[in-house]
């Protein structure tokens, strides 16, 4: 028999989640790692908390997650004109780094911090081992903070007197690492074990030591925000828990539990895996060949009129937009654009395949220049001969060793066949629309449903005119009254009043844009109009990002004025000039980007943010970024300093064929107003993504796609 | 259109925002599943060869033309290269499925008796034992073989049914489930 019979006797077996969020045993940690690119949501009850959290693996050593818990035995405030009977939210950061993977007689080991920048309610550190006997997933491990509950002598007292005691502070403000109390303290041990039941589908049972020092968790008399305390948590019977995980899929599973000797608890997951390509629904979207194809080529031959027109129509046909083309000997050179592949590589591919078909074949060599908004991206010259003599075999490695890539100014000019654009040209799409408001005093959530009406007017190729508005659908608005407490300028927290009177309709940005290309790596952007929902006004970028080099460095500048609160034409007092410089460097090989953006920010404070994402081959990025300008931390508010997280999706990840455009999901544990940057759309390093090389080389695999 | 990779936008702040574009028709095709393809006799008329509808669990429906018939297998051919080997109707090899199966040089091709084989399981890859025991039911100028699968290792067993023309001995349809992770797969063969 052979010994991936388990995967079958076994299957679904993705690591499992604890009541924290995070992967582990029933409230202990594990080891365990989902695989790098991998998104997870979690939800548990087990009284008296509600947790929901978001887990992220941007790499397979780290475990990222953001929790929001409802602690259902206390007060969001003890002030009921301001939160009203609302329970306390609670927000936190935990992570997990893989110190060791599993080896056939060694244990996997990572080290964990639980809500390590949030209030500190359920602060705790661990260590923890997880081995794999037969079926049976065995985790032991030692915590400090909340996980102390089984005392031992904390270690690493032997190397400083520092790890001796732990302050136990409860900063509600919070939002700020506390280097200094990790690990320190009174330690404590826990442990458990996940047997993996066979032939049900994955189904397992969980027992566990629990280690949880209930009496230094959450809200409790004598400690911190006591006064918000509704109810003492229950205290435990048993340190034994027990549970049972019932997986529907590798991806998502239910669990139900049984805590502290006289608590049930339950829960479910769900996990998307976005490493690799093509990574929920597998593509149908093959090159369809050109019809009578061999008639063009033909007809075409020896005519060089009749070769630009046949380029046109095939390549038209299959929506890659022949902009411009100039036949020299027996070398065509084509700028093309194109809209339907995130991949630039597929998208080169599908040119060349569909001009191989029809293009006399005494044309030995094309030389095919990527266009976007009348910006050069790319030249590829490619030998025709090459190209199909790797065809059959998809050895794509020999073709690009052949293949001539280089930067390049378009200038449509400089071509011989110019077809004239029928413009104006507008898009337009009708989608819905969500506008949602989490985690106030108000109320947990607010959500307003709107349909909303998106389109680009293409005055020029240059030129364009992008605009989105909506019209509300359903809102619940009503008991939405937050009023900002900032004592900076109110750029960002008035979101309840631009909610609220922008209800019904409104314009959320409507605005004239004009891009140039100057020089080879050197592209500019003018924009004046409704820029974002809350500002309006005029500016500019500049970038200059060298083709065969992993960085861009670019410069904005943008003088806006408030947009009234109702998001339309009209505007408020508040006038600002706001503008950075931008170091942009992706590595290649991890495709992990880091973005330093330095200047002054909207609330005219001025400093740095620092952005951090890391895309996957299936086109998810998944990013962190926070700032400090030079604004107190009592100017700035809760959460001490601007920060959060983001994901894009691709959309064509949810799809049978190949589509552009990305989904976005992002999120800032609170609003405030320092370090607010403006929300331009089409900035300049996103429109012109395949002006580096770094971009062509990762998706090269895609040419004979 | 200008292309774009949008890298940080937030509508509001302390909210989450997700765009829904293009999300709607997913979840339509989805609960909705696939298109079926109607085989009528204009459509078999349009066919030059041999082909056959697999239809995958509720949603996945292809046609496969046969490509080749070598010691009584049939070998079958969609347009996206997948493959599907059958004998007597039986599929005994896949290639290009999301999960594949190959039933090892073991299986005795001598219509439906009962035997123990070995199968190479793929995705993840793995040999299992089967037991295959048959029962026919004749009606009306068709024989119904029922066939019952015994996973020996991952305590499964399942029915599978073959609907033999008696006139030439050529299977008609067919139901099969084939992997463990693969929903049933119904097949219609039309033969030219």
């Amino acid at each position: 028999m052979d010994a991936n019979i388990n995967d079958y006797i076994y299957p679904n077996s993705n690591p499992s989640y604890s009541n924290y969020g995070t992967l582990g045993l029933i409230q202990m940690p594990s080891a365990r790692m989902l695989e790098e690119g991998t998104l997870a949501f979690s939800w548990s009850g087990n009284d008296p908390y509600l947790r929901g959290s978001i887990l992220a693996y941007p790499f397979s050593w780290l475990e990222a997650s953001y929790q929001y818990t409802d602690v259902n035995n206390a007060l969001y405030s003890r002030v009921s004109s301001f939160s009203g009977s609302q329970t306390y939210k609670d927000k936190s950061f935990d992570a997990k780094f893989l110190a060791s993977k599993e080896k056939r007689y060694l244990p996997q080991i990572a080290v964990g911090f639980r809500d390590f920048a949030g209030s500190g309610l359920f602060t705790g550190e661990y260590i923890v081992a997880s081995k794999f006997y037969k079926n049976i997933d065995f985790s032991i491990g030692m915590g400090w903070g909340t996980l102390s509950r089984n005392k031992v002598k904390n270690p690493f007292t032997v190397f400083s007197d520092n790890f001796e005691k732990r302050t136990l502070n409860i900063d509600t403000q919070g939002g700020e690492l506390s280097p200094g109390k990790y690990f320190s303290g009174q330690a404590g041990l826990f442990g458990g074990a996940e047997i993996f039941l066979p032939n049900l589908k994955g189904a397992r049972l969980k027992v566990e030591y629990d280690g949880t020092n209930y009496s230094e968790e959450g809200f409790r008399p004598g400690f911190g925000n006591a006064e918000l305390l509704t109810k003492v948590q229950r205290p435990g019977s048993s340190r034994i828990n027990f549970g049972i995980v019932y997986p529907y899929s590798n991806n998502v599973q239910f669990k139900l539990g049984y805590t502290k000797g006289n608590t049930i608890n339950f829960g479910f997951s769900i996990a998307l895996g976005f490493k690799d390509k093509d990574p929920l629904i597998q593509k149908n979207d093959p090159y369809e060949p050109v019809k009578n194809a061999e008639a063009y080529k033909v007809v075409s031959a020896g005519n060089e009129t009749l070769i630009y027109r046949t380029a046109l129509n095939v390549l038209n046909g299959k929506k890659l937009y022949l902009q411009a083309a100039t036949l020299s000997g027996n070398s065509l050179d084509i700028a093309y654009s194109q809209g339907k592949h995130s991949s630039y590589v597929r998208g080169m591919g599908r040119v060349l395949r569909t001009l191989d078909s029809a293009i006399p074949d005494d044309i030995t060599e094309f030389k095919l220049t990527n266009v976007n908004a009348s910006m050069g991206m790319h030249q590829a010259i490619i030998n025709r001969k090459t190209f199909n003599q790797n065809l059959s075999n998809n050895t794509y490695k020999i073709l690009a060793r052949e293949t001539e890539l280089t930067a390049v100014k378009y200038d449509k000019n400089e071509y011989q066949f110019r077809p004239e654009s029928k413009l104006p040209f507008h898009y337009w799409q009708i989608t819905p629309d969500l506008r949602s408001q989490i985690g106030g005093p108000d109320g947990f959530f607010f959500g307003d449903l709107r349909v909303a009406l998106q389109s680009e007017l293409i005055v020029k190729t240059n030129i364009t005119i992008t605009s989105k508005g909506s019209i509300g659908i359903v809102n619940g608005f009503d008991d939405l009254k937050l009023a900002s407490d900032s004592v900076l300028p109110h750029v960002r927290t008035e979101i309840v009043q631009y909610l609220k009177q922008s209800q019904k309709y409104n314009i959320e940005f409507m605005h004239v844009n004009y891009f140039n290309n100057p020089s080879k790596n050197i592209y500019t952007k003018l924009s004046a109009g409704l820029l974002e929902g809350m500002f309006g006004g005029v500016g500019g970028e500049i970038l200059y990002r060298p083709f065969k080099k992993s960085y861009a460095i670019g410069a904005e500048i943008w003088a806006v004025q408030q947009r009234d609160y109702d998001q339309m034409f009209s505007f408020l007092d508040y006038k600002t000039t706001t503008g950075h410089i931008s170091f942009y460097y992706e590595e290649p090989n991890s495709q992990v980007l880091i973005f330093l953006k330095g200047g002054r920010f909207l609330a005219e404070d001025s400093g740095i943010r620092i952005d951090m994402s890391r895309r996957f081959q299936s086109g998810m990025r998944a990013g962190i970024f926070f700032a400090r300008t030079d604004i107190s931390e009592y100017e700035f508010g809760e959460g001490s300093f601007d920060k959060g997280f983001y994901f894009w999706f691709p959309v064509e990840a949810f799809f049978t064929n190949y589509r552009r455009g990305s989904g976005g999901f992002g999120l800032r544990p609170v609003t405030r107003d320092g370090a607010a940057l403006l929300s331009i759309h089409q900035d300049l390093y996103s429109v012109t993504e395949a002006t580096q090389i770094n971009s062509i080389a990762r998706d090269w695999g895609d040419i004979y796609d | 259109m200008i292309k774009k990779v949008l890298l940080t936008i937030f509508v509001v702040n302390s909210c989450s925002y997700i765009s829904y574009t293009e999300i709607l028709p997913t979840i339509r095709s989805v609960v909705i599943g696939a298109g079926d393809i109607e085989i009528n006799q204009s459509y078999i008329d349009s066919k030059e060869y041999s082909f056959a509808k697999f239809k995958i669990g509720r949603s996945s429906i292809a046609i496969l033309s046969l490509a080749y018939i070598k010691d009584g297998v049939f070998e079958w051919v969609s347009s996206s290269n997948e493959r599907i080997f059958t004998f007597n109707g039986k599929i005994i090899k896949t290639i290009g499925l999301p999960h594949n199966i190959d039933i090892l040089d073991t299986y005795t091709r001598q219509g439906f008796s009962s035997q123990t084989v070995l199968v190479a399981l793929d995705n993840p890859n793995a040999t299992v034992s089967q037991f295959l025991t048959y029962q026919s039911i004749v009606t009306e100028g068709n024989v119904t073989v029922v066939e019952q699968v015994i996973f020996n290792e991952l305590n499964l067993d399942v029915t599978n049914t073959y609907v033999i023309d008696e006139s030439n001995g050529r299977p008609i349809s067919s139901t099969q489930k084939i992997h463990p992770h693969l929903p049933k797969i119904s097949i219609n063969f039309y033969y030219k």
